[in-house]
């Protein structure tokens, strides 16, 4: 890391290397918003293929290309545009709007970026080589083995599409970790959570969402890929097969949704003050609101199986729980609306975008709790009414208020205002090609959806108009980009507070310094703001005016090293070998920089005052670890008790001696982690070093013993796909559980050969220990999940 | 009258939401347009007194009244949709007590999906059994289907009857209705099962009982019966 002035480093060079909070976050604005037109783009073709009855010989993209366009369009809107785009707004305003310099952990969030932006090229490679087409839900066994027991989808840019998955997934973890500890241990002296502004609130939560969603992800996407690629049977078989896919994917799913919401929720609450010049009204019954419905997002998921042949028990308690998370929105919606009365309403562009994306939520809102009943979606499941349902809030809640938020904080980032007149003009046709767009297809509910083409006759006109408000919507966004494009150079001069705002990213000039704030501001009981004044929260030392500080190149190397090495595991291990080179040289490079984040003294965090960020961040990321392995558990769980008596008898095929003694040498490394970490605390460095060099060793020997066993398993004919039936199930689930921890153990070896080589150098030692109790933290729950598995497997 | 019991089922509850969900969404249209008309500002308008200016953040504004009073009147008007649904789905979900008497006055048939085309079975799916296309069945019967896969994921899907359900392989699925009137309707695959997915469909033809019948004898002995 190097502390240098903006004047003197190349672009090409701070752009690469940043990890200033405002600089990643315009990184996240640019590819999001190319993601967003090449999505869009992919939406024109499908419109245009579907605007009239064509069949094969009249189309224009053949019938592969248009559900590998469906597909992609979902992928990308869904996970490369909404949720990067509103993070794109979290980066740049958090750390403002709460009163700090940057993020908890900036390399982390610079490698956040990187991580995000190789996903994007998995992608792009993938829809190049021949990219997935079977919707962005992925449904097995359509993406297995479901064609008679070969792949039905052998795509070799599949594998691709589930590495941007996995880069993707690891970009999220890494930020939801970064936001959480930022939020909760950053804010500016005096910056009660009940002070915070409605978009950082949201954007907490949603992180939250984001940890415990996306394991499940990940889960599947690892499940997925060893079945198509290692032979294992998990989505193939009926024991596992569709329902398992779908419980995995969508207890992800349905949060998902939300989480690309919620941010946008939030500035709409920003918005709503600004341009209505009173506060929001019910501000608390808002927030509270939000962290309900997140909480019940999590136990609704069922509804996206209502017709799969479940149990119709089961259906109704979902209709039930789907139903009841309409009443937090509702409280959402009212207040908001509420907000209006006896204000100064002032519809600038901004607010336009911000009360359109409220009124068209109430639209799809409403048309939601039609899907929430079970009777109904057996007429509406798959069809038009679902789509445009989920556009109405996703694009019209989701993606029409985060547009405000460019226009809102437009003048923030570039110092320069856009032209108002073209930003009504577009926000007009914009409302009016959307409503034109998905309004009609709320008629054809008969209509399935991603079909090539179709011969009913009666579906024509509704999908006639679709097509010319699509053209509309998307021909409208080109006055988006002109006008802020032309802008950048033209705009009048934005002062500081150009929208009288009152939160505290509108105190500091446009575009804001690289520090963001002279000084932290101090905030009293009374909600009075005080800039300047008796603070030790001052520029820290050495700092100029005009110094941009912080670059580092290790983030994007190791996010390199991740991608290359994912490819060369799919493609050839040569290129794997030449990401593990790169990822080593990267992780000795990051691990040994001198990187300082600076810590503000007097940071409001309640409730964790007395946890460091380190290890807030780690607790907060073995969270994440918990819902991942708790989904492959359950995994393991249902198809086994699918299977039913046919699993093989205790000790017949798994050998429990070496399952016993892998658990003996687990507990006793646990144990000498424990000793290092009291040896280091005393100053021992000796002490230190024999604690970590044993467990490093039981950590050896625990891997050794595992791949004695699987040599062992694999040379009496169990493989990851065995011969006899009966142990298809058992081989495929206990290779993949016991594959994902034997992946954590390895991870840990790596690390203890890291602190290893700096114990030597006399690091760890007294106050300094605190990384050593980190790396127990992550030790121990690794052997907490061993101490699952060994029953489940060996014993049961 | 509607062409099956499941589309009459199905129509009076989505009557109820479809009237509901247009008089409500209006209403709060309504509400809303009044309250930007009326409070839209123009220059002369004064500032209000609780306006959020930098350097304070702001006070509560509201009482949790009126959110009080929409949480309940919501909570009324959803349990009542909540209600309708689940007399639906009891009405729907099971094969009618009737029909598993012997023998039974039910028509029961199996109903294959298969990339990228339904067939039909109505003597059991065992060697030799004869496969249909197209699906005809009586009217004024109650006729269940015994839906799945034999390779991906579909759906069945009676469009005009409201009804469906996803063909899974491994599983069987079943869904039953008693169609009303004579005519021609659509079957058509509700989950994406491949490219072609958008062929398949195939028609239904609802015959009286008398056509049926002299058809069903023509087209539907077992081989070697």
């Amino acid at each position: 890391m190097h502390r240098v002035s903006a004047t003197s480093t190349p672009a090409w060079k701070r752009w690469l290397t940043t990890t200033n909070h405002k600089d990643v976050g315009i990184l996240y604005l640019v590819t999001s918003l190319l993601f967003f037109v090449t999505a869009g783009i992919m939406a024109l073709f499908i419109r245009t293929q579907l605007a009239v009855p064509r069949g094969t010989s009249n189309s224009i993209v053949t019938q592969l290309q248009y559900t590998q366009l469906v597909t992609t369009h979902g992928l990308l809107m869904i996970l490369w545009f909404l949720s990067p785009f509103a993070f794109a707004f979290a980066n740049y305003f958090i750390p403002l709007q709460i009163g700090a310099r940057d993020l908890a952990f900036p390399r982390l969030n610079s490698m956040s970026y990187w991580f995000y932006f190789f996903s994007g090229i998995a992608m792009g490679l993938s829809f190049l080589i021949g990219a997935p087409n079977t919707g962005w839900t992925l449904y097995a066994p359509l993406t297995d083995r479901g064609c008679g027991g070969t792949l039905c989808t052998a795509l070799g840019g599949f594998d691709l599409g589930a590495i941007g998955l996995v880069l993707m997934v690891t970009s999220i973890t890494m930020s939801s970790v970064n936001f959480i500890v930022t939020i909760l241990k950053m804010r500016a002296p005096g910056m009660k959570l009940k002070f915070m502004p409605l978009f950082s609130w949201t954007v907490l939560i949603t992180v939250f969402m984001m940890l415990y969603a996306f394991p499940s992800l990940l889960a599947g996407a690892l499940i997925l890929f060893a079945d198509r690629n290692l032979g294992t049977q998990y989505f193939s078989l009926p024991q596992g097969g569709f329902l398992l896919w779908a419980n995995i994917f969508w207890f992800f799913g349905h949060p998902e949704v939300y989480i690309v919401l919620f941010p946008a929720i939030g500035l709409v609450g920003d918005i709503l003050p600004t341009f209505t010049r009173r506060p929001l009204y019910g501000a608390k019954y808002i927030v509270m609101s939000i962290a309900a419905a997140a909480v019940i997002s999590f136990i609704v998921w069922g509804h996206h199986m209502f017709v799969t042949g479940v149990n119709p028990l089961v259906t109704k308690i979902f209709t039930v729980s789907t139903v009841a998370v309409s009443l937090p929105f509702d409280v959402m919606t009212i207040a908001m609306i509420e907000s209006f009365v006896k204000a100064k309403i002032k519809l600038k562009t901004p607010a336009l975008f911000a009360i359109g994306s409220i009124a068209l939520f109430i639209i799809g809102g409403i048309t939601g709790v039609f899907l929430a009943s079970v009777a109904l979606d057996h007429d509406l499941r798959g069809g038009y009414w679902v789509v445009a349902h989920f556009h109405y809030v996703m694009v019209g809640g989701s993606a029409m208020a985060l547009i405000g938020g460019l226009y809102y904080w437009y003048p923030k980032i570039t110092g320069r205002m856009f032209n108002e007149r073209i930003g009504k003009i577009h926000f007009l046709l914009s409302f009016i090609g959307f409503n034109l767009l998905y309004f009609p297809m709320f008629f054809v509910s008969d209509m399935p959806r991603r079909i090539f083409t179709y011969d009913v006759t009666a579906w024509a006109p509704w999908n006639e108009l679709a097509t010319l408000g699509a053209f509309i919507f998307g021909g409208a966004q080109i006055l988006l980009f002109l006008n802020l494009r032309r802008s950048l150079k033209n705009g009048a001069v934005a002062g500081s507070n150009p929208w009288n705002g009152h939160t505290l990213e509108w105190s500091v000039p446009s575009p804001p310094p690289g520090y963001d704030f002279e000084q932290i501001p101090r905030i009293t009981e009374d909600g009075i703001v005080h800039f300047s004044g008796p603070s030790s929260a001052h520029i820290p030392n050495g700092h100029t005016h005009t110094t941009m500080s912080h670059l580092s190149q290790w983030p994007l190397l190791i996010a390199a090293a991740a991608f290359v090495f994912l490819v060369g595991a799919v493609f050839t291990i040569i290129i794997a070998l030449v990401g593990v080179a790169l990822g080593v040289y990267a992780l000795y490079g990051y691990g040994r920089e001198r990187f300082v984040a600076e810590e503000e003294p007097g940071a409001e965090s309640w409730p964790f005052n007395n946890v460091p960020k380190l290890k807030l961040g780690v607790w907060v990321f073995l969270g994440s670890e918990v819902i991942f392995f708790s989904v492959l558990l359950g995994a393991y769980l249902f198809v086994r008790t699918n299977v039913g008596t046919t699993w093989p008898q205790v000790d017949s095929v798994f050998n429990i001696d070496r399952g016993f003694l892998n658990t003996i040498i687990l507990l006793t490394s646990s144990l000498t982690a424990v000793l290092g970490l009291s040896f280091a605390n005393a100053g021992s460095k000796n002490g230190l070093l024999a604690s970590l060099i044993t467990t490093l060793a039981l950590g050896a020997g625990f891997l050794i013993n595992k791949g004695l066993e699987w040599r062992e398993l694999f040379s009496s004919g169990f493989t990851f796909n065995p011969a006899s039936t009966n142990l298809k199930v058992p081989a495929t689930t206990y290779f993949i559980t016991t594959g994902a921890h034997g992946i954590h153990v390895f991870a840990g070896l790596v690390m203890m050969v890291y602190l290893i080589s700096m114990t030597l150098k006399g690091h760890y030692l007294k106050e300094d220990s605190t990384t050593i109790e980190h790396f127990g933290l992550y030790w121990h729950f690794v052997d907490i999940v061993w101490i699952f598995l060994f029953p489940l497997f060996y014993l049961l | 009258m509607a062409v099956s019991n499941t589309a009459d089922l199905f129509f009076q509850l989505w009557n109820t939401f479809l009237f509901l969900g247009i008089v409500i969404g209006a209403f709060v249209f309504a509400v809303m347009g009044f309250l930007l008309v009326k409070y839209r500002a123009n220059d002369s308008t004064p500032e209000p007194e609780d306006v959020p200016v930098m350097g304070r953040l702001p006070t509560h504004r509201g009482h949790v009244r009126t959110l009080l009073v929409s949480v309940t009147l919501s909570t009324i008007i959803l349990s009542v949709l909540i209600f309708g649904t689940f007399s639906v789905i009891d009405q729907i979900s099971s094969v009618p007590a009737q029909c598993n008497v012997t023998p039974s006055p039910c028509m029961r048939i199996n109903a294959v999906g298969e990339r990228f085309r339904w067939t039909f079975y109505y003597n059991g799916t065992g060697t030799g059994a004869a496969g249909h296309p197209v699906l005809r069945i009586p009217i004024g019967k109650t006729v269940i289907l015994d839906v799945t896969s034999v390779d991906v994921v579909h759906n069945l899907t009676i469009i005009e009857y409201k009804i469906k359900t996803d063909a899974v392989p491994g599983r069987i699925n079943t869904i039953w209705f008693n169609a009303t009137q004579v005519g021609t309707f659509r079957i058509q695959c509700f989950e994406l099962c491949g490219n072609q997915h958008w062929t398949m469909y195939t028609p239904l033809f609802a015959m009286d009982p008398t056509s049926f019948a002299s058809w069903f004898i023509t087209n539907n002995t077992l081989a070697g019966a």
